[in-house]
C-alpha cells in the first residue's frame, strides 16, 4: 500500500471556505432551488401526499378521487395491517442453519474486511456480526403464516432481486466504465452499442430475452448445449425465472451506469495518476488508491440510483413472465401493480404496498447517505 | 500512459466486440423483423436475414398512422424536458453542492426521497393537478410536469462535487456572485455531466408511455410510443408494423446519444485543469 | 373578396355560438381497421348532429385498456360514452361507472339482441351497456391437412373422443426428424380459451352465488384436466417447449396445428396473411358430457355516471349500435355482431369469403354462456395464473396446482358476498 499515503487527496469542497462564505447563503439558495422547488413540489410532492392518504383508504380505482371519497372509504391502518400482520407463527430457532451457513460466512468476511480496513471500529464489528448471527439464526428459523401470502412472497422476491442486481450492476459498469475510459479505436462504437440496451427500452428487451432464454430455441440453452450443458428452464422454472430476470435487468442497465462512470471519470485530475506513476503503483494500485476514491461521490450516485430502480423493477417480470411461475418473479411493485389496477382495483392497498416499499428504499438511503462521510470523498 | 501491449490491445478489442454484440442482439432484432413480411416474423427456425425483405412496412406505417405528427409531440416534449430538467436541475445542484444554508441536507435527502416512491400510485393524483390547470390533452399538460425532477438535481449534484474548489476562488476574490461563479465557470465545467444527464432526460422523454398516454385524448396529441402501440392489441400484435415504428423512433434517441457522447468524454481534464 | 371572406367567417361564428355545442367524449380501444370505422361513423354522426362534437379518445392496447379507462374515471375525467368488455364490467359497475340504460333503452330497441347476451351486460338487474359484437368460441381446423391425412373433418355432434382420435392423426413428424412439427391442436393457456373444455364437460368455476370456489373439483376439475392432458399426456398439441414462444393461432396460420379454438376475430387476419395458403373452415367446440358449451362474451358501449349529457351519449350510441354501422365492422370481418338482424345479413354470411360456414358462429349461441366474471375478477385471474404456471408445464397435476391458491380464491369470493 505504499502508493496510498503518498498521492494527495483534494480537500472536501465544503471545508474551505472563501471569504464570501462567512455567512449563510440563504438567500442565493433560495434563487437556485426555487424553480426545482416550486415544480417539484407542485406536480411531485403533492401527488406523493395524496397517495399517503389514499393508501389509508379503501378508495377504487373506477370511481372518481375527491376529498369527499377519501373520507368516505378512510379505513385507518387497515390496508397495512392486512399487509404487515400474520395468523399464525412459530418459531423453530437455529433449524435447517446449513443453507444459511455461506451467506453467514460471505457477511462475517464482509465485515472483517470493513474491520481491517478500519472503516469500522473491531467492537462495533463483532457486536454486529454477534448480533446479525444471532438474529438470523433465531428469526431464520421463524415459520409465519401472513395474513397477505403474496405481499411477502413478493418481498423476498424483491429482495434476492435487489441483493444480487445491484452490486453486480454497479461492479460490472464501473469496470466497463474504466476499460472504455482509454483512447481505443472503435471507441465511440463501443459506447454506443453498450448503451442500446438502455435506449430499445424495456418492452423490447424484455420480448427478446424471453426468445434468448427460451429452453428450445433459445440462442442461450443452444449455446450451454455445445458445451454438453444441459441448461434449466429459465423462465419456466421456480429456481431459475428470477435469475434469468436479473441477468436480463443487469444487461439492460449497465449501460447506463457506465455512461454515468464515463462522465465521473473525466473528473479525475491526470496528474494524480501520474504521481501514483511516479510511486511505482501499478494499474491495480492506481485503480484501487486514485479511481475508487476519487470516483466515490459517482458510485454513491450510482447505488443509489439502481438501489430505487432495483425496488421498482416491473416491466421484466410484467413482460417476461407476468410474475410466475407459481410467483416466483412477482416482485413488490408488480403485486402493487396487480392489486390497484384490476379489478376490483384496490389501489388503496396498492398505495400502501408502495410505501412500505418506499419505506424501505428511504431506509437504505438514509443509512448510506449518513455513512458517506465514511467513504465518499468529496462529501463532508 | 505507457502503450499497452499489442496482443492486449487485440485481446480487448476481441473481448469488447463480443460484448458489444450481445448488447446489439434487441436492435438487431427489430431491425430485422421490421423487414420481414407480415406473418413471418415468427417461423421456425429463427432467422436474422428476412426470407423476403419487406422495406414496405415502413411505408405502411406512414401511410396508417400521422407519424410526424407524433415525431414533432414527441420532440418537443423530450427537448422541453431535456433543456429544462438540465437548468433546473444545475441550479437546485449548485445549490446544494456549493452553498451553505439551513437543513440543506434534510431538503435533499428529502428531494431524493421524492424518487423512491414508485410512480404508478402517483400518477392519478399528478392527472388532477394536471387538470386542475386546465392543462388536460394540451402541450403544457405534457410538457410543465416534465421539467423538474429530484433525478436531475441529484446527478448535478454529485458532479459538481467533484470539481474542485480551486477554480472559484479566483473568481470568487474577484467578486463574483454566486450566479456569476455557476453561469460562468461551473456550467462550462460540467460539459460530461449536462451532456449525461441532456442524454438520459431526452431518452427518459422520448420513451415515456404511461404519463403520455394517460395525460391526452386526441390523436394529435399522442406522443410516439403512445401512438405506436395502436399496433399492439390484446389477440393480434402486427409485430412487423410495431418494430417499424419502433425503428424510426429509435434514430432521435440514437443521434442525441451520439451527439452527447462527444461530450462524455472531454471534460474538466480538457478544460485547463493542471 | 376579402370582404365576402370575413363575412362568411363572421356568419360561421355567429352560427356556431348560436348551436351550443355539446361535446362527448369517446373512448374505445381497437386495431387500426377499426378506428378507421369509428372515424368515418362520427365524421357521419357529426353531420346528422351538428350540435354535438365527437372527441375520439382511442386508446391503444387493449391489455392495459381497463387500466386507463379506470384511471381517466378516477381522475374525474370519464368518457362520456366507453367501450368495454363484460368480463372487466363489474369492476366497473361496483364502483358505480356506469349510468343506468333502463330509461333509454326500450323494449323495442333492445328486441334485435340475443337476451342471454344483454344479460352479460346487466349489472344487478340493470342494462349498463348495449353490445356491439359477440365473441365467442368454433373449432377453426386446416381443411387441407385433414384432407391430407385422410381424416372426416370435424362436424356437428363431434364429441371430445372424435377429436382427439383425429387430434392424434395429425400430430406427425413429418420431416422424420425424431421431431413432432406437426399438431393436432394448437394450445393456448388464457383461460378465455380453455374455459369450454371446464363448461363442456359439465363443470363450473364457482358456485352459481359466487360462494365456492369449485374448478378445483368434480366434472370442472376433470375438464380442465383433460385439456391439460392434450399437451401433457396424448402430446397432440404442443408443449410450452414445443410451441417455443409461438401462439396457438401463428401456428395454425402456419400449417404447423391442424385446429385451434379461436373466435371470429381471427378470421380476418388469416385471410389477410399472405403466409396462408390452405383452405381452412369453422366446426362447433366439440361436444364433451354437458354438450358444446363455449363462452359468449362480448363488448358494448355504456354511458359514464358522470357524463355531462347523457342524452347526447345515448344519442352517439343509438348511432353506433344500429344495424348500418354494426354492419361495417362486420362486413370487415371484425366481429359477430350483437344484433341479430345484421347476423343474418350477406354482410356477416359471405360466401366467398372463408370460412364456409359462418353460421357456425351464430349457433354456438344456442348453448353458450358469459364467462363467470364477477367485481374481483381481474384478481382472481392473477391468483389463477399462479395456480395454474406449473400445470401449463405439465409439472403438476391441476388439483395439486389449484391448491395453492385456492385459500386466496376463497378469501378473495368472500369478499363479495
Amino acid at each position: 500500500m505504499a502508493a496510498e499515503s503518498q498521492v494527495t487527496i483534494p480537500q472536501a469542497s465544503g471545508k474551505s471556505m472563501g471569504p464570501l462564505r462567512r455567512h449563510g447563503d440563504g438567500l442565493w439558495a433560495l434563487l437556485f432551488l426555487a424553480p426545482s422547488l416550486v415544480g417539484i413540489l407542485i406536480f411531485v410532492v403533492g401527488p406523493i401526499v395524496m397517495s399517503v392518504l389514499i393508501s389509508f383508504t379503501d378508495w377504487r380505482l373506477a370511481s372518481p378521487l375527491t376529498l369527499q371519497s377519501l373520507r368516505e372509504d378512510w379505513v385507518g391502518w387497515e390496508n397495512y395491517v392486512q399487509l404487515l400482520t400474520w395468523e399464525e407463527a412459530h418459531w423453530s430457532p437455529f433449524r435447517a442453519i446449513a443453507w444459511r451457513a455461506p451467506i453467514l460466512l460471505v457477511s462475517l468476511a464482509g465485515l472483517l474486511w470493513l474491520m481491517w480496513r478500519r472503516s469500522l471500529g473491531v467492537i462495533w464489528g463483532v457486536g454486529l456480526l454477534f448480533l446479525s448471527a444471532v438474529l438470523f439464526g433465531y428469526f431464520g428459523g421463524l415459520i409465519v403464516d401472513w395474513e397477505d401470502r403474496r405481499f411477502w412472497q413478493s418481498m423476498w422476491n424483491t429482495l434476492y432481486f435487489v441483493g444480487l442486481s445491484v452490486p453486480l450492476t454497479v461492479a460490472i459498469s464501473l469496470l466497463l466504465a474504466s476499460a472504455l475510459n482509454r483512447q481505443l479505436r472503435g471507441i465511440a462504437f463501443y459506447r454506443a452499442a453498450y448503451f442500446m440496451p438502455v435506449i430499445s427500452g424495456a418492452v423490447v428487451v424484455a420480448l427478446v430475452w424471453r426468445w434468448m432464454f427460451n429452453p428450445s430455441i433459445g440462442p442461450i440453452n443452444q449455446f450451454l448445449g455445445l458445451l454438453s450443458i444441459e441448461g434449466p428452464g429459465w423462465l419456466n422454472s421456480r429456481e431459475w425465472a428470477m435469475p434469468a430476470i436479473i441477468i436480463t435487468d443487469i444487461w439492460s442497465k449497465i449501460g447506463f451506469y457506465m455512461v454515468i462512470f464515463l462522465a465521473g471519470l473525466q473528473g479525475i485530475p491526470h496528474h494524480l495518476y501520474e504521481a501514483a506513476e511516479l510511486d511505482g503503483a501499478n494499474k491495480w494500485h492506481k485503480f484501487w488508491n486514485v479511481t475508487l476514491p476519487l470516483l466515490s461521490s459517482t458510485t454513491f450516485l450510482n447505488v443509489v440510483l439502481a438501489l430505487i430502480a432495483a425496488f421498482q423493477v416491473f416491466t421484466l417480470p410484467y413482460i417476461m413472465t407476468e410474475g410466475g411461475p407459481a410467483g416466483a418473479t412477482r416482485v413488490l411493485v408488480y403485486y402493487m401493480y396487480e392489486r390497484a389496477f384490476d379489478t376490483p382495483f384496490r389501489m388503496g392497498l396498492g398505495s400502501a404496498i408502495a410505501w412500505i416499499v418506499f419505506v424501505i428504499i428511504f431506509a437504505i438511503t438514509a443509512v448510506q447517505w449518513y455513512a458517506r462521510r465514511k467513504w465518499v470523498v468529496y462529501e463532508e | 500512459m505507457k502503450r499497452s501491449h499489442p496482443l492486449a490491445t487485440v485481446l480487448a478489442h476481441v473481448l469488447l466486440l463480443a460484448g458489444a454484440f450481445l448488447m446489439l442482439i434487441p436492435l438487431l432484432w427489430t431491425l430485422s423483423t421490421s423487414l420481414k413480411a407480415p406473418g413471418t416474423e415468427f417461423s421456425l427456425p429463427v432467422r436474422w436475414i428476412p426470407e423476403t425483405w419487406h422495406p414496405g412496412n415502413y411505408l405502411e406505417v406512414a401511410r396508417l398512422v400521422p407519424l410526424p405528427r407524433w415525431f414533432f409531440n414527441s420532440l418537443v416534449v423530450a427537448l422541453a424536458a431535456t433543456f429544462g430538467q438540465m437548468l433546473t436541475g444545475s441550479m437546485a445542484g449548485y445549490a446544494f453542492a456549493r452553498l451553505r444554508f439551513r437543513g440543506r441536507d434534510t431538503i435533499f435527502l428529502l428531494f431524493l426521497a421524492t424518487m423512491m416512491i414508485p410512480p404508478q400510485v402517483t400518477i392519478i393524483p399528478l392527472f388532477i393537478i394536471v387538470r386542475a390547470f386546465g392543462w388536460y390533452d394540451s402541450y403544457p399538460g405534457l410538457i410543465v410536469p416534465g421539467l423538474f425532477g429530484a433525478f436531475s438535481v441529484f446527478i448535478m449534484r454529485q458532479f459538481f462535487l467533484t470539481i474542485p474548489e480551486e477554480l472559484e476562488d479566483a473568481a470568487r476574490i474577484d467578486g463574483a456572485n454566486h450566479w456569476q461563479i455557476y453561469w460562468r465557470i461551473m456550467l462550462p465545467l460540467s460539459g460530461p455531466a449536462l451532456a449525461t444527464l441532456g442524454t438520459f432526460t431526452f431518452m427518459t422523454f422520448w420513451n415515456s408511455f404511461l404519463y403520455p398516454l394517460v395525460i391526452t385524448r386526441r390523436e394529435e396529441m399522442r406522443t410516439l410510443p403512445v401512438g405506436l402501440s395502436v399496433f399492439r392489441d390484446t389477440f393480434t400484435t402486427e409485430w412487423t408494423l410495431l418494430t417499424a415504428g419502433l425503428v424510426m423512433s429509435l434514430i432521435p434517441v440514437v443521434i442525441a446519444f451520439l451527439l452527447g457522447q462527444r461530450y462524455f468524454v472531454r471534460g474538466i481534464t480538457m478544460t485547463g485543469l493542471k | 373578396m376579402f370582404k365576402k371572406f370575413t363575412s362568411v367567417a363572421l356568419l360561421a361564428l355567429l352560427t356556431s355560438l348560436a348551436l351550443a355545442q355539446t361535446e362527448i367524449e369517446f373512448a374505445t380501444w381497437g386495431t387500426t381497421e377499426d378506428i378507421a370505422i369509428y372515424e368515418d361513423l362520427i365524421a357521419d354522426f357529426e353531420a346528422d348532429h351538428p350540435d354535438i362534437d365527437v372527441v375520439l379518445n382511442h386508446i391503444p392496447s387493449a391489455g392495459d385498456y381497463e387500466q386507463n379507462l379506470a384511471t381517466l374515471i378516477a381522475a374525474g375525467a370519464a368518457p362520456d360514452v366507453f367501450f368495454i368488455n363484460n368480463i372487466s364490467l363489474p369492476g366497473f359497475a361496483a364502483q358505480g361507472a356506469f349510468t343506468p340504460l333502463g330509461e333509454f333503452a326500450d323494449e323495442a330497441f333492445l328486441e334485435d339482441f340475443f337476451p342471454g347476451h344483454l344479460a352479460a351486460f346487466r349489472y344487478e338487474g340493470e342494462l349498463v351497456a348495449i353490445p356491439r359484437d359477440i365473441s365467442n368460441l368454433v373449432l377453426y381446423y386446416n381443411q387441407d391437412m385433414f384432407e391430407e391425412a385422410g381424416v372426416e373433418p370435424p362436424s356437428e355432434g363431434w364429441t371430445w373422443d372424435d377429436f382427439m382420435a383425429a387430434a392424434q392423426e395429425l400430430t406427425q413428424d413429418t420431416d422424420g426428424d425424431g421431431q413432432i412439427d406437426q399438431f393436432g391442436f394448437g394450445y393456448s393457456t388464457y383461460f378465455l380459451f380453455w374455459q369450454p373444455w371446464v363448461w363442456s364437460n359439465g363443470g363450473q368455476f364457482f358456485s352459481d352465488d359466487h360462494g365456492e370456489f369449485t374448478l378445483n373439483q368434480g366434472e370442472a376439475l376433470e375438464g380442465l384436466q383433460y385439456y391439460v392432458d392434450l399437451r401433457c399426456e396424448a402430446n397432440v398439441a404442443p408443449t410450452t417447449e414445443q410451441a417455443a414462444e409461438r401462439t396457438a393461432a401463428s401456428m395454425f396460420a402456419q400449417g404447423d396445428a391442424a385446429m385451434i379454438v379461436d373466435g371470429r376475430w381471427r378470421a380476418a387476419p388469416l385471410n389477410n396473411d399472405p403466409a396462408v395458403d390452405f383452405v381452412y373452415d369453422v366446426a362447433p367446440f366439440p361436444e364433451g358430457a354437458a354438450g358444446s358449451i363455449v363462452d359468449v362474451d362480448g363488448s358494448g358501449w355504456g354511458i359514464s355516471s358522470s357524463s355531462d349529457d347523457p342524452e347526447a351519449a345515448w344519442e352517439f350510441i343509438q348511432f353506433v349500435s344500429s344495424p348500418e354501422a354494426m354492419a361495417r365492422w362486420t362486413e370487415a370481418g371484425i366481429i359477430i355482431p350483437a344484433r341479430r338482424s345484421v347476423g343474418t345479413t350477406e354482410a356477416f354470411i359471405s360466401p366467398d369469403v372463408a370460412p364456409a360456414s359462418d353460421e357456425v358462429f351464430v349457433e354456438a349461441n344456442e348453448t353458450a354462456i358469459p364467462t363467470e366474471t364477477f367485481e374481483g375478477w381481474g384478481e382472481f385471474v392473477s391468483l389463477l395464473g399462479e395456480g395454474m404456471s406449473e400445470v401449463w408445464l405439465c409439472e403438476t397435476s391441476v388439483e395439486e396446482g389449484l391448491d395453492i391458491v385456492a385459500d386466496d380464491i376463497e378469501d378473495l369470493l368472500s369478499e363479495y358476498q
